[in-house]
């Protein structure tokens, strides 16, 4: 149950702050995905519960505000998750190395797919050198950037959910 | 008798000299002496006044400190105060000043009914070029109506919900707008980019266009209303092997610092794609 309250005011937090803050921080023309940043810091926690849920209603959620097709960011999450059990197996002991690589992997997943969308359906004409240079890597940087403030209360919360506070 | 008389002569004695000396006082015989003696008193006076109040200072400063400095505290609160109420003021201010624009904005275009609405969120997609208005459908907002500032055209209403709309700006890369440039009597298509600039694109060879020209909403497609500013021309591109000209448009409204907008509301799009072969 807790996990599941944690997830919704988890998530709708993020949407909020995501929509009204995050959209308005620009590095060149890129700018972060706080929901992205939330879903892979809780897949990199060892014991999290949850995780397809997360996954899942995170994609939705981004996909329903955002005008982008809403199966990529569901897709991409999705995709996180998946993976975020073989980086931690492959990395044990190390969950904040574990989230640099899946916000990594999935900022270039998420906006490469984005920009393969645009491109192929919605006709876009673009230079991908450009599209890389001035909206991936920037947007990518933020994510990463943001990892700082999120894993700890990710990882706070996370422990807070499994009552490990109570005994210590 | 005989101790009556001793008694009697220093009483006399007493009155005469007592007299004597005062005679001598008025008559200022006394000064030096009695200015000496003055001396001595007030510097005995002063120098017991002084140690008084350096005593007193010694023990009353410290509770004199104490309240300064629990004052100065005080003060330092009230102006951190002060100034919140000053920053907050002169957001209003600036508020109050770009909704009075866009009042200003709509009296002068009274051909045209407008509802106003504040942005309060952007597309986390960094490839598409929306943002959301605090109206919706309960507020008659329908898919198309067109969205202005007072500076000129920001884009159209995408998809609507009961409280929330989000608007394709101008500057999507999927965004077209046609165009006019009334100073060289062209017509051509405004399209978006991924990096937000806006270019004019199928503008013929022979059009006399030059820098500094403006840029209005033409009209034709149905999807814009006529005459809407959207931009002046900073850049051209001419080459002699291609088909059309290509041109930079400085947009006149600010995309990064949207704050309000109003939404032409009684203006109804025309979708001419069933007569497009």
């Amino acid at each position: 149950m807790r996990n599941i309250l944690l997830l919704i005011l988890l998530l709708s937090l993020g949407i909020i702050l995501q929509l009204t803050i995050i959209g308005r921080m620009h590095v060149l023309s890129g700018n972060g995905d706080l929901i992205l940043v939330i879903v892979c810091a809780w897949a990199s926690q060892e014991k999290a519960n949850y995780l397809w849920l997360w996954g899942v209603v995170g994609g939705l959620v981004m996909g329903i505000v955002s005008a982008a097709p809403w199966f990529i960011f569901l897709i991409v999450y999705l995709i996180l998750i998946g993976l975020s059990r073989h980086i931690i197996r492959k990395i044990w002991q190390a969950p904040l190395l574990a989230m640099f690589i899946l916000t990594f992997l999935g900022s270039l997943l998420s906006y490469g797919l984005n920009y393969l969308y645009r491109v192929l359906f919605d006709n876009i004409s673009t230079n991908a050198s450009d599209v890389f240079v001035n909206i991936i890597l920037p947007s990518t940087l933020i994510n990463i950037l943001l990892i700082f403030i999120i894993h700890p209360l990710v990882g706070y919360l996370s422990k807070f959910t499994r009552e490990e506070i109570s005994s210590e | 008798m005989k101790n009556s008389f001793p008694r009697t002569l220093q009483t006399i004695v007493i009155i005469i000299t007592i007299s004597g000396l005062i005679a001598l006082a008025l008559g200022g015989y006394f000064n030096p002496v009695s200015s000496w003696f003055q001396r001595v008193v007030f510097d005995a006076q002063t120098w017991f006044s002084n140690r008084y109040l350096a005593i007193v200072d010694f023990l009353t400063v410290p509770r004199d400190l104490v309240s300064t400095r629990q004052r100065n505290i005080e003060l330092e609160a009230e102006v951190a105060q002060l100034q919140t109420q000053v920053i907050e003021l002169q957001q209003k201010v600036l508020q109050t000043e770009i909704l009075s624009a866009l009042v200003d904005f709509a009296r002068t275009n009274p051909e045209y009914s407008y509802t106003g609405a504040t942005v309060i969120g952007r597309d986390p997609s960094p490839f598409y070029r929306y943002v959301i208005i605090n109206v919706g459908s309960n507020k008659n907002i329908l898919p198309g109506m067109p969205v202005v500032t007072e500076k000129g055209l920001v884009g159209r209403v995408d998809a609507v919900i009961a409280e929330a709309a989000r608007v394709q700006l101008i500057t999507d890369s999927e965004s077209e707008v046609n165009i006019t440039l009334p100073a060289s009597n062209t017509e051509a298509i405004l399209v978006g980019s991924t990096s937000g600039d806006l270019f004019l694109d199928l503008i013929p060879q022979d059009a006399a266009i030059q820098t500094g020209d403006v840029v209005l909403t033409s009209g034709l497609g149905g999807g814009y209303p006529a005459n809407l500013i959207i931009g002046q021309v900073v850049s051209l591109r001419n080459l002699d092997y291609e088909l059309f000209q290509q041109a930079t448009i400085q947009p006149s409204v600010d995309f990064s610092n949207l704050q309000f907008v109003l939404i032409i509301v009684d203006f109804q799009p025309v979708d001419i794609s069933p007569l497009i072969p």
